[in-house]
């Protein structure tokens, strides 16, 4: 049974500590998780312009690293969207790598899903004692479908008071190219999304991708305001240390 | 000297009908057929099974119908027997002020006797042999009255169609509508 | 009629955003119709059941759109309707003003209809001193602002009431407050002449339906059956697409678009009309003309990513439902539609990626639009094949083209990439201040404008993962055997084809 780790390049580059968090969290459970080094990028930021053969060059090294596992987890509902999704569309035109990625398709889990779904894990026995939020990504609840798993988990998690988000299925702005393509566009969005946050009153942000989370904590520290912006696996993670 | 309207028309049905090949043949080349192909088949005509199945009873309609109504802003009265309508419509006309209406040339609308019952009132029954004065007299009527040939619950409408005997403006152009609905004519969608 | 200056959304965008008038306004109405929509779609209940009918039904028409279309000419006519051709939108405003000038009218009242905006047929009327008027109230208001429609449904959606007040003042000659039933009023009694005198009546169309050659519209004021049936000459415009077969479908049309796009059961009026009027009917046009409108629709045909693009039924919830739309206001789209329908047809209509600007790129693809659409169009989808058109067709920023190559280059090989990763960990030293960046230099400036950006951490997951392993690895349980079956049961599952 091999279980394998789809880290994302902006977890790998920028936010070591969520990896940490999901192979020490799953190891828990027995779940011993592979790293197939040669995963580079999901292809979203090139596929999303537009540019599909140089999606194609970065998705080829997922569809690779991945061939022979059996589970694949990635901390990201808008990557793990983008294989369920498009990958097929991606290679329409190679009977292969469209197999591959059909096959992919079928493994890669989000990892509030991998847990609740494939595990049956609701409650990992977290304690945090925090007053928190929950931002609900586009890809992941749109894409992918992922509504019940992180409320379910965090549900159970004890001394958490979990403060529903104001317009929560709002898009935060990123968008990949489109935070940068339509600056102010997005700007506009993102200082939204941060009041709402701010409205709450939350010490903590959590979320499923970094992606906006990457977005919404970066406004937010360009606000100067001191909300904590943790992944999901983090926050579990940590709940589970502090017992 | 400028065309006749039939041969303008004409005109233009020729080079409609010219274009009608081209046009249609655009469509069936794009969606890779070589013609036009036989009859398709549409299974999935029209609304859910679950949907077709969904009745309310006689009672139900009723209320269903008067609440829909009166929250998009109309006002509705139910009657137990015909014999009721000619005193409401009365009073209803009174407090609205109406100084003239306009009826559907309906049978049953001219038993309803209004030239009598509000003799203060214009009174005008639509006439499709005087088309012009017909829509005068629609135009300027404070209200106009006909019998709905359907009414359906689930949305709070009323249907009409408009034949020789019933005008368009009738129910268009007053003021003030009022449709008298035959409770079995009321449906539930 | 003009757009504001900027050729470019991001630009028209610009201005926008610093209007807060506009924005409030977009917002409030926005939100209110997006909610009543919730509101009526969980009270009528079954709604993925009714998206799913309704996407196949129009789907249906659409694939076959030949058969269709012609059975809707022939028993149009048969009804004594006369019917045109317009392959472009020229078309269409040339044979609308060679009716008009057969018939030596002076004036022409107007329903709502966004094709007769896409024809322009306002500005081709009004060349030849033939009067055009809005009859609708939004589009009455922004008539007389001389300005575009900047929503599918509710063309003045810009407009607060204080705005409309002053427009309409204006016209009255004397002040009028900003209240809606004085305002509305005073549209009413000034529209009522109009009606009475005008030579053409305009429509538009929301539904053909293919087994009766009828014309089905929607409207809420009235004036669309004012239009069509007090003057002589009635004028249809009709999009090539905007069909369905039998009346029995019209039942599942009717329970999608007014809730869709207003939260209403179904819209004030629904009007079928079935040809001019009889020999023996007393009232209805004596003349009547639909002209089926191309300009671009059929395109889409035999086109696996487009096809479904012409299933819209034109209900305006991707409007109600984007933020960007929200945030930007429909003046910032090029062309004649706005929001997310807008971004991908404006493009879609013209086959010349070139002349595209940059609409396709005004999204984050959040995927809000399709969710909202009641016939399940993959706008979010649509946008990202658009925007993979322009780049093979070679119309993308050669800036753009060479970021792209770089990534193509360090994403083939991770080598290449975690030594990529490690000169940003190296080089953004010069950057990076008390553990973020915030520096607005060249690319990171439409970032750091509004965002810090956190540093690289000194090591990569990657580079940590080694000794992480090991570590855990030495000290982790055994996964229990429930856990084992039960991960091997979902992998025999899919092996027979199964799907988690």
């Amino acid at each position: 049974m091999k279980v394998s780790l789809f880290i994302t390049c902006i977890s790998d580059a920028l936010f070591p500590p969520i990896g940490e968090a999901m192979t020490r969290l799953l190891a828990r459970y027995g779940v011993k998780l592979h790293f197939p080094e040669v995963q580079t990028c999901c292809g979203q930021p090139a596929f999303n312009s537009g540019y599909w053969d140089e999606a194609r060059a970065s998705a080829k090294t997922i569809l690779e690293a991945f061939e022979d596992s059996d589970f694949v987890i990635a901390p990201s509902g808008s990557c793990t969207g983008m294989i369920h999704h498009y990958y097929p569309k991606l290679f329409e035109n190679d009977p292969i790598l469209l197999e591959k990625s059909l096959q992919l398709q079928e493994k890669i889990f989000e990892f509030s899903q991998f847990l609740v779904q494939v595990l049956g894990v609701t409650d990992v026995g977290a304690v945090f004692p925090h007053k928190v939020t929950y931002h609900p990504s586009c890809h992941g609840t749109r894409l992918l479908g992922i509504k019940e798993e992180p409320m379910l988990l965090m549900s159970h998690v004890k001394g958490m008071e979990l403060v529903p988000l104001p317009y929560a299925e709002d898009c935060c702005g990123f968008g990949g190219t489109f935070a940068i393509k339509m600056s102010n566009i997005s700007g506009a969005m993102v200082e939204e999304k941060s009041q709402h946050v701010l409205e709450t009153e939350a010490e903590v942000l959590v979320g499923l991708d970094m992606g906006c989370l990457l977005n919404i904590g970066g406004n937010l520290k360009f606000q100067g305001k001191p909300v904590r912006v943790m992944h999901l696996a983090e926050l579990l993670y940590e709940g589970v240390k502090l017992k | 000297m400028a065309e006749s309207n039939l041969a303008f028309l004409n005109r233009l049905e020729g080079d409609s009908r010219k274009q009608q090949q081209a046009f249609i043949q655009n469509i069936a080349s794009r969606l890779g057929r070589l013609n036009e192909g036989g009859i398709p088949e549409h299974p999935l005509k029209g609304a859910p099974d679950f949907w077709t199945s969904y009745e309310l009873d006689y009672e139900e309609r009723i209320l269903r119908f008067m609440d829909n109504w009166r929250a998009a802003g109309g006002f509705t009265e139910r009657l137990a027997t015909y014999d009721e309508l000619p005193v409401v419509i009365a009073r209803t006309l009174r407090e609205l002020g109406a100084q003239s209406l306009i009826r559907q040339n309906q049978p049953e609308l001219a038993q309803l006797e209004f030239e009598r019952i509000l003799p203060e009132l214009q009174h005008t029954v639509w006439s499709a042999d005087k088309p012009q004065q017909a829509l005068v007299a629609a135009s300027q009527a404070d209200a106009g009255i006909a019998i709905a040939d359907y009414a359906v619950a689930y949305t709070g409408s009323v249907v009409m169609t408009s034949s020789k005997d019933k005008g368009r403006s009738v129910t268009l152009l007053p003021n003030i509508f009022i449709a008298i609905v035959p409770a079995e004519r009321l449906k539930t969608r | 009629m003009s757009k504001p200056q900027g050729s470019s959304v991001k630009q028209r965008s610009e201005t926008a955003l610093k209007d807060e008038f506009l924005i409030d306004a977009v917002k409030f109405t926005t939100e209110k119709l997006k909610n009543g929509k919730l509101a009526a779609t969980a009270e009528h209940g079954n709604w993925e059941e009714w998206r799913e009918r309704g996407k196949l039904i129009r789907a249906h028409t659409i694939a076959h759109l030949d058969f269709y279309l012609n059975q809707f000419i022939e028993n149009a006519r048969a009804q004594g309707v006369h019917v045109h051709f317009a392959p472009e939108a020229k078309d269409a405003a040339r044979i609308a003003v060679e009716i008009a000038k057969h018939h030596q009218a002076k004036s022409v009242v107007k329903s709502k209809s966004m094709v007769s905006e896409e024809v322009h047929i306002n500005e081709a009327f009004e060349e030849l001193g033939i009067e055009s008027v809005e009859s609708d109230l939004g589009e009455y208001i922004i008539q007389l602002a001389n300005e575009p429609p900047s929503h599918i449904i509710i063309p003045a959606i810009h407009k607060n009431r204080y705005q409309i007040a002053e427009l309409l003042s204006k016209e009255a000659g004397q002040t009028l407050p900003p209240e809606t039933k004085v305002l509305a009023g005073f549209a009413r009694q000034k529209l009522r002449d109009k009606f009475l005198e005008a030579d053409i009546g305009l429509t538009g169309c929301n539904f053909g339906i293919a087994e009766s050659g009828s014309v089905v519209i929607f409207e809420n004021e009235g004036n669309a059956r004012m239009v069509s049936t007090v003057p002589k000459t009635q004028i249809t415009l009709m999009g090539m697409e905007r069909l369905i077969p039998t009346w029995d479908d019209l039942e599942v049309m009717a329970t999608l678009l007014p809730r869709s796009a207003t939260g209403q059961k179904l819209t004030v009026y629904m009007s079928g009309i079935t040809g001019p009027r009889r020999q023996s009917d007393g009232d209805g046009p004596e003349e009547m003309h639909i002209i089926i409108v191309d300009n671009g629709r059929s395109l889409q045909l035999g086109d696996p990513d487009f096809q479904e693009l012409l299933n819209c039924i034109r209900c305006g919830a991707c409007l109600n439902a984007c933020p960007v739309y929200r945030h930007i206001g429909g003046h910032s789209y090029p062309g004649t539609y706005s929001g997310p329908i807008g971004a991908v047809l404006t493009p879609a209509l013209n086959k010349n990626s070139g002349e595209w600007e940059d609409v396709a790129n005004a999204s984050s693809l959040c995927g809000a639009c399709y969710e909202a659409c009641p016939v399940k169009i993959p706008l979010h989808d649509m946008l990202v094949y658009l925007r993979n058109r322009k780049v093979e067709d070679g119309h993308t920023a050669t800036g753009e083209k060479m970021a792209m190559k770089g990534f193509k280059v360090l994403m083939s090989s991770y080598k290449l990439y975690s030594k990529a990763v490690k000169m940003g960990q190296v080089g953004q030293k010069l950057l990076v201040r008390n553990g973020v960046i915030k520096s607005q230099l060249g690319p990171l400036k439409g970032w750091t404008a509004y965002r810090h950006i956190p540093a690289l951490p000194t090591r990569s997951f990657r580079e940590q993962w080694k000794a992480l392993s090991t570590e855990v690895e030495a000290s982790m349980p055994s996964m229990s055997s429930e856990t084992k079956t039960r991960l091997e049961q979902m992998v025999l599952n899919r092996k027979k084809g199964g799907h988690e």
